[in-house]
């Protein structure tokens, strides 16, 4: 079904385009806000990513690659949103509701959400990418190497390094006292 | 931090699931397909210049590299189209089209194919070449005409002009030379003139290019006459329409008027007319003029 999609699509039929891109756009918006952090530059880049596959579809040689081909598509987008993002930061901590009722275990979540959240923005765009790709989308080296167009062993040094870095990142939000309740 | 330890994939995996949002997914297709309703596809050899195959070996960290290796290719191959099209072309002797089938059958127009093509009728031994297919063109003995689609414009050429003379009665004794017919045009009553410039063709000929209509434009003026019939109707006239005249001069004391007419009174019309027919004037070459 998807298959017939691409063939038509990159034959010039944007209805059949449309479909895809409405099939898609649900994963592309979620995987952008994750990259790109930021839900107005990520749905820009999102924008940006299916103008991008309608102009160049014709180069996807192989009709079943579509979703890997639109996620990186997607990704450089989001690197061209983060770069632009670069320029002009602000930022953006989703703050809890002040009246919302606190349990002992919603405290220690939402004091565990942030500092992933805080860490996470911490990290350059490419170890987010990375993350996201291996850790949301559950792809394998393989997979996210094509997607991130980066060679496996790239993959491989970049997420160790994304892995370390979120770490070192929380463990030094948890010793700076903030917030005060640990995640442990 | 220490508990988070084995538990770090599980952690940001649930993280993510809670942070993936989708709220206004809707707005942004909408705003995409907005955009690519308006856009046409770029040619799949256009696009794989934009992205690479879709294997592992392919670095992000270079696309500037590999983007310029693209084009340094794409240029080259197409350097060596062009070298290898000019070698063909310089080899292969120019095409002759079939004789005019309907050469001075009233109002009709042949169709010629690209390639050289000589006149039978209006200059014999004069030679043309159309660059393209789709060319209509009518060989008469005192004029020949081109056209190409759309027929909102026509090519009227003619042979040796002379000013038509300020009441409209032909003056033989008039000087028939280029310089001379250019002053007469810049100082013929009733009608204005604007000088676009003077050049040479590859083929070694001089053209004088300028633009004429009538002051009035209920009013049309008789600008040039044809020596062989200096009694006749005005070849050239001033008129309420565009139009463009080009002067090249032949050799051998000939003198050929090549008129741009923009039937719709449009000067774009006239300017994609001469755009067109251009390489056509730049391919003329004049009969031998054993016999002047």
């Amino acid at each position: 079904m998807q298959r017939d999609l691409v063939v038509r699509a990159r034959e010039g039929d944007h209805d059949a385009f449309s479909e895809l891109a409405a099939g898609s756009i649900e994963r592309l918006v979620r995987l952008a806000r994750l990259i790109v952090r930021d839900p107005d530059r990520a749905d820009d880049a999102v924008q940006d990513a299916l103008v991008t596959a309608w102009l160049d579809l014709r180069g996807l040689r192989d009709p079943d690659r579509f979703d890997a081909w639109m996620h990186r598509v997607l990704v450089r987008s989001c690197y061209r949103a983060a770069r632009r993002e670069r320029r002009r930061t602000t930022l953006e901590v989703p703050l809890l509701p002040i009246d919302a009722e606190t349990q002992p275990d919603s405290q220690h979540s939402a004091a565990l959400r942030d500092q992933i959240d805080r860490g996470f923005r911490r990290l350059p765009v490419d170890q987010r990418a990375v993350l996201v790709v291996h850790h949301y989308l559950g792809l394998g080296d393989r997979e996210a190497s094509e997607i991130l167009a980066i060679p496996i062993g790239t993959v491989k040094s970049r997420l160790s390094r994304a892995n370390a870095s979120l770490r070192a990142a929380i463990e030094a939000d948890e010793r700076a006292g903030a917030p005060q309740e640990s995640i442990a | 931090m220490t508990k988070m330890g084995d538990d770090f994939d599980r952690i940001l995996g649930s993280w993510f699931e809670q942070e993936a949002r989708t709220d206004g997914a809707a707005a942004t297709l909408e705003a995409a397909l907005d955009q690519t309703h308006r856009r046409r596809p770029r040619p799949a050899w256009v696009a794989r210049l934009h992205d690479g195959p879709l294997r592992a070996s392919m670095a992000l960290e270079q696309p500037a590299v590999r983007r310029a290796g693209y084009l340094v290719v794409a240029a080259l191959l197409v350097a060596a189209i062009v070298v290898a099209a000019m070698f063909v072309a310089s080899q292969r002797p120019p095409r002759l089209s079939q004789p005019l089938a309907c050469v001075g059958v009233d109002a009709a127009l042949c169709g010629h194919t690209a390639g050289a093509w000589s006149s039978e009728s209006f200059l014999p031994g004069l030679t043309l070449t159309w660059p393209d297919d789709g060319w209509y063109a009518r060989d008469l003995p005192d004029k020949l005409e081109v056209k190409t689609m759309p027929m909102t414009s026509s090519v009227i050429v003619q042979l040796d002009p002379l000013p038509a003379g300020p009441s409209s009665d032909p003056e033989p004794d008039r000087a028939g030379d280029v310089a001379s017919l250019i002053r007469w045009l810049r100082s013929a009553p009733g009608a204005a003139n604007e000088m676009v410039g003077q050049r040479t063709t590859p083929a070694g000929l001089s053209v004088t290019t300028l633009d004429v209509k009538a002051v009035d434009p209920g009013i049309p003026v008789g600008l040039l006459v044809a020596r062989a019939n200096p009694g006749g109707t005005a070849i050239v006239e001033a008129n309420h329409y565009a139009q463009r005249l080009h002067l090249v001069d032949l050799g051998g004391g000939h003198v050929l008027s090549i008129l741009v007419v923009a039937y719709d009174s449009d000067r774009e019309t006239v300017r994609r007319t001469e755009v067109t027919f251009r390489p056509i004037l730049d391919s003329i070459r004049p009969p031998a003029w054993s016999n002047p």
